[in-house]
């Protein structure tokens, strides 16, 4: 279990990591749903988010990206992780805020007549 | 489970036991065969959930030493750049890979001949040929005829993948240059087919496919098997091959789910557990007749360990690509693939294209880039990596050396005690060349398909797929572990059809080889049971 003042540095750490934006109409990943994800998922790594937290209180910064990048590897791994499985995020870059099951996606079938200069050119196989 | 005497145990109810257990149904013989782990259940797959993708970092991460489920054994692969990564239970290897399917070439099997390096195999490719054929049904394959890269034997099953814009990118970029490239052979259902359901393009194939389309071996070649009368033990973890004064192997102990040892007597014994866990149970197997583990005598077991390096180069493009919709792959290119000796190295590789990466993977690229800052340049850069990204894999042909290998050991076990594997493996210079010369013409052939970034590194490290050449083929019991239909040469009733009996690695994905070589020693046996222990 993080601290209240762990949890505290968390949250500014996310929203340091990504911030709400007013142009795209987003949320910051120090949104409370979007935290309740982040905090879970934080707890499975204790240990590395807690060091990480602690180096993060040194520097205070979002220049501790550069100059602490393996702690800083923590937390933005984690970050991610959450921020971008957000319904109001995916619905933001036009994706369907589902999992790919059951649906699935639609992909272009392309143009197999690319082909056509790599038939031309032969077999490239090594005879033995 | 009865107690009735097992005609042949199968260890491993992965790609090469599913494969061989199929084929010796037609025998009528009782057939076991163990696993360690269970069925996978689809409907616990990460695709079924909405984070999916952090789920494949952690409770379904490919590699066991971090997946750490109750199936899987850990492995000391500290020695290595390279990681093991595994599937433990019934399907094995195929519920997590890309279904990705070529053959080795025909060149493959005679590299100490054309080239001068490693050894001949001592079968060839017309001796795996029909078996090829028959295993391309069983697994379901998809892809178009013609492949020049190929003798032109091919007949797959079903229509290939869609290129999509990110094959399609890529494919003009290989004819800008005048390069080869294809569509890829996939083991994925293209169309509904043998009782699976067609891709739905879920783009999570190295998770499991919660649609069933791919080709694991779970959904392709056990529910056959099963039907014709095979057994499946699950949750059976072999420690150890028995042997009797005779030197002939009697049956193994084993773990059952409670932790409770038991012994299964069996006539002939059959190991499909990996190039890894293959040679962890050989080595285990110690008794007087065989001090240094069974099948020994050459003392390879567990040496000549070949992974297949990977490089990985990726492209920015401007305008959006598939992202991770589509199965991972869609093309690939054999251009490099033959000896070229102005190269500066010998054999070669391939590389199969990825369409691209879902959300949080483009985020964690961005930031291994430097692409993606923290604070508000965050959005906008964002935006210029999602759905834009695509790559090409080198998979590099590895050259099997003494000192890469496998052995026990000495402090690290599983659950139930058994001595864990230990792994000892460096990258070798001939293959070291072959990863530079990969980047750079991926570089070249990114940047041609419209790429405006371009970034790569070598190895994937987490790319420890294939597991080869630890228990070699050959005629000669001095320098190999099996004969030239699988068989071992210093015991006559154990037989290995896994990647360990790879004398080379070719520079391909291996499971169809695999599979094809493992229905060709079950053909084999059955030629020959009348007298397959002389």
């Amino acid at each position: 279990m993080f601290t209240e003042a762990e949890t505290e540095t968390l949250t500014r750490v996310a929203g340091l990591i990504i911030p709400a934006s007013k142009a795209y109409g987003l949320p910051g990943a120090d949104d409370p749903a979007i935290m309740a994800g982040i905090t879970i998922s934080a707890a499975r790594d204790e240990a590395a988010v807690r060091a990480a937290l602690a180096a993060f209180a040194e520097v205070g910064d979002a220049s501790f990206q550069q100059s602490r990048p393996a702690e800083a590897e923590v937390l933005q791994t984690i970050v991610a992780s959450c921020y971008y499985r957000d319904a109001r995020v995916l619905m933001s870059l036009g994706r369907d805020p589902r999992p790919p099951m059951p649906d699935g996606f639609e992909v272009e079938q392309g143009d197999f007549s690319l082909l056509d200069p790599v038939r031309a050119r032969g077999p490239i196989w090594r005879k033995v | 489970m009865s107690d009735d005497p097992i005609d042949v145990l199968i260890i491993g109810a992965g790609a090469s036991g599913a494969a061989v257990a199929w084929s010796l149904a037609d025998t009528k013989m009782r057939i076991v065969c163990m696993d360690q782990g269970g069925a996978p259940d689809p409907t616990q797959f990460p695709s079924n959930f909405m984070d999916w993708e952090e789920r494949r970092n952690g409770p379904d991460h490919i590699s066991p030493n971090i997946r750490q489920a109750a199936s899987d054994y850990p492995i000391n692969d500290d020695a290595s750049p390279i990681k093991v990564v595994n599937w433990n239970g019934v399907g094995g290897g195929t519920v997590f890979f890309a279904g990705h399917f070529p053959r080795l070439h025909p060149s493959d099997f005679r590299v100490k001949t054309l080239d001068g390096v490693a050894d001949d195999w001592p079968i060839d490719y017309q001796t795996l040929e029909p078996f090829f054929a028959v295993n391309d049904r069983m697994m379901g394959v998809s892809g178009l005829p013609g492949d020049t890269a190929y003798p032109p034997d091919t007949n797959n099953i079903m229509p290939p993948l869609p290129l999509g814009r990110s094959g399609e990118a890529l494919a003009k970029g290989f004819n800008d240059l005048g390069w080869h490239w294809w569509p890829s052979d996939v083991a994925i259902a293209t169309q509904n087919f043998d009782g699976r359901a067609q891709c739905i393009n879920l783009g999570a194939c190295l998770w499991g496919c919660a649609q069933g389309a791919k080709g694991s071996t779970d959904v392709t070649y056990w529910p056959h098997a099963k039907r014709a009368g095979v057994e499946v033990w699950e949750h059976c973890r072999v420690s150890q091959i028995l042997v009797g004064d005779d030197g002939m192997a009697e049956g193994v102990l084993y773990f059952d789910a409670d932790g409770v040892e038991h012994k299964a007597e069996a006539h002939v014994v059959i190991m499909a557990a990996n190039g890894v866990g293959t040679p962890r149970l050989l080595l285990n197997s110690t008794s007087k007749l065989f001090p240094d583990g069974l099948a020994n005598s050459s003392g390879l077991v567990g040496r000549n360990l070949m992974f297949h390096p990977y490089s990985f180069t990726e492209g920015l493009f401007e305008d959006p690509l598939d992202g991770a919709r589509g199965p991972l792959k869609s093309i690939w290119s054999h251009e490099f693939y033959e000896t070229d000796a102005s190269r500066g190295f010998v054999r070669g590789y391939m590389y199969e294209a990825t369409r691209g990466r879902p959300p949080v993977n483009s985020a964690l690229a961005g930031y291994e880039w430097g692409s993606l800052p923290w604070g508000d340049g965050h959005h906008d850069a964002f935006r210029r990596l999602h759905d834009r990204i695509a790559g090409l894999i080198g998979i590099c042909e590895d050259l099997p050396e003494s000192h890469n290998r496998v052995t026990l050991d000495p402090d690290l076990t599983d659950a139930n005690g058994i001595p864990s594997p230990k792994i000892d493996y460096t990258i070798g210079d001939n293959t070291t060349a072959m990863l530079e010369h990969s980047i750079a013409n991926a570089t070249e052939a990114l940047k041609a398909a419209g790429a405006v970034e371009v970034h790569s590194h070598y190895p994937i490290v987490y790319g420890g797929w294939h597991l080869l050449g630890t228990a070699r083929m050959g005629v000669d019991p001095e320098t190999s572990v099996v004969n030239d239909w699988g068989r071992s040469h210093d015991v006559k009733n154990l037989f290995i059809v896994d990647g360990s009996v790879f004398v080379t690695s070719g520079g391909v994905n291996p499971t169809s080889t695999i599979q094809a070589n493992a229905l060709y020693v079950a053909d084999q046996m059955k030629r020959r049971l009348a007298n397959l222990f002389d």
